[in-house]
């Protein structure tokens, strides 16, 4: 049985003023705190958010226990939660698409891919052509197989940002999809000159020579993902294809 | 005056050490700190009363010792600290770790477990690179980490900022230790700030829930900051430290 002892310190001797809760001394600061534990440590930031909301933390305690629930895999309460507080909230509106935004995610994470697609239309509504909105929604689309769809939003993403690394590294990605395998290496090699350690887009292109039996060139970007970032998502991807390269046929 | 010890790597390792009896208590500094720090003395001077051993060091990089900072991460310098425990002790080991240093003793205990008898987060900060730092540069700050530029963020204590390498980033992705278990089964004592800026003050909740050791305490310092280093913070510091020595055996 583990012995966990959480103890608050109380060293002075003396009698000494009560500090105010940490939790409601500074909201500002709660806030920051609550959103670093929610995304690293989701159980202790549900905790905290709990803990916070009762205290009176209003809108951003919600906003927390929402950014909690997501690290918890829960994900379809998440999404609700965020919808419900965009829809509720009378801040500025980038914030609210910036709620929806979180609610896109979530349902992307739990694979409602029509749920996700709606709230990041819904933000669009708030904030039309941002573009980090655009990427999000970009990939939404290419998860659903819409892969025209999503180049049509990334299009416009790049209009705005030409030196989008991910934008250009999801087009890559799509174009590969619909067999533009041309442009689909020339976006993978944009985005790489832009940002030469960008994991997905060493991916692509190392999927984009695979394809074209330039088996050397692909299996340095997969080696060099495995340098850059082995717990990534990209590098199990690697290693898989890498597996697959050094098998030789009977 | 220092010494210096050559580490397997080639690179050059400043520290003091006192010798005394045992266990030998090791401090590890945090980021862009060295061995000179308030704590790293306290602790000198505390281990003297004791007649206990100690040893405080530069990791690589950092203070006397040898590389270039932006050279740095996790791996470097938990070589540094596994170069101290194997040349320059013997016996049972109580790790003292500050902030960064936290992240570098619960790796060096996972790598030496038969030596270490002993460890002491203060503002433990594991994974720091990928869950406090990254999470708050901005989409240029991560495009120019991308694009290998060294990017600059304000340090806790109002000194020269930060310079965060597109090395340090990577080489904090291949040492990431929160994602599970941290198999470590002696003692550990947690001592966290609730008004810490830098490090979230439940992250001394998540590690002692992953640690696999049943000893464990957090102890939580309502006004305490990141630095704990005001005159009651070395004090009890200094009663942790004489609480894990007086459990090592003597030798």
């Amino acid at each position: 049985m583990r012995a966990l002892l959480i103890a608050a310190a109380a060293l002075a001797q003396d009698a000494t003023p009560v500090l105010p809760d940490p939790i409601l001394d500074d909201p500002a600061a709660t806030y920051r705190l609550c959103l670093d534990t929610a995304r690293s440590y989701p159980e202790q930031g549900f905790e905290l958010a709990g803990k916070w909301a009762g205290l009176g933390g209003g809108e951003p305690a919600k906003h927390c226990r929402a950014v909690a629930l997501i690290g918890l895999k829960e994900y379809a309460e998440a999404a609700t939660s965020l919808e419900e507080l965009a829809k509720a909230s009378k801040r500025p509106e980038r914030l609210r698409a910036g709620m929806l935004a979180q609610a896109g995610q979530a349902w992307m994470l739990g694979e409602d891919l029509t749920r996700a697609y709606a709230a990041l239309t819904a933000a669009l509504g708030l904030v039309p052509k941002d573009v980090d909105l655009l990427i999000d929604r970009a990939g939404v689309l290419a998860d659903s197989g819409q892969f025209w769809e999503a180049i049509d939003d990334l299009n416009l993403a790049l209009e705005q940002r030409p030196n989008s690394a991910d934008a250009l590294t999801f087009r890559a990605s799509a174009y590969r999809q619909v067999d533009a395998a041309e442009l689909a290496f020339e976006d993978a090699e944009n985005a790489l000159s832009i940002h030469p350690r960008h994991t997905g887009a060493l991916l692509e292109r190392a999927m984009l020579n695979r394809a074209a039996e330039r088996r050397e060139d692909a299996r340095k970007d997969l080696i060099r993902i495995l340098e850059l970032a082995p717990q990534s998502g990209e590098a199990d991807t690697a290693r898989k294809i890498l597996e697959a390269m050094d098998v030789k046929p009977g | 005056m220092s010494d210096t010890l050559l580490a397997p790597d080639g690179n050059r390792i400043a520290y003091d050490r006192v010798a005394g009896r045992s266990p030998t208590v090791v401090f590890l500094h945090g980021l862009a700190s060295d061995k000179g720090g308030t704590k790293a003395m306290a602790l000198e001077v505390h281990c003297r009363a004791r007649e206990l051993t100690s040893v405080r060091f530069d990791m690589f990089g950092h203070g006397a010792s040898s590389g270039r900072f932006e050279d740095g991460g996790p791996t470097r310098w938990t070589d540094s600290a596994l170069a101290v425990i194997d040349r320059l002790t013997t016996g049972p080991v109580i790790l003292v770790g500050s902030s960064m240093g936290g992240w570098i003793a619960l790796k060096a205990a996972m790598a030496r477990p038969s030596r270490v008898a002993g460890l002491i987060g203060i503002a433990a900060a594991p994974d720091f690179t990928e869950t406090m730092i990254w999470p708050h540069f901005t989409a240029d700050e991560k495009a120019r980490i991308g694009a290998g530029v060294v990017c600059e963020i304000p340090s806790d204590g109002g000194g020269p900022p930060l310079r965060i390498s597109p090395h340090l980033i990577e080489d904090g992705r291949r040492n990431l230790i929160m994602g599970g278990q941290l198999n470590i089964l002696c003692p550990v004592r947690l001592l966290q700030g609730q008004r810490d800026a830098s490090v979230p003050w439940p992250t001394a909740q998540a590690i002692a829930e992953r640690l696999s050791g049943g000893d464990v305490i957090v102890t939580l310092i309502k006004d305490g900051d990141h630095r704990l280093s005001r005159p009651q913070d070395l004090d009890l510091l200094t009663r942790v430290v004489d609480e894990l020595a007086s459990r090592c055996a003597p030798s």
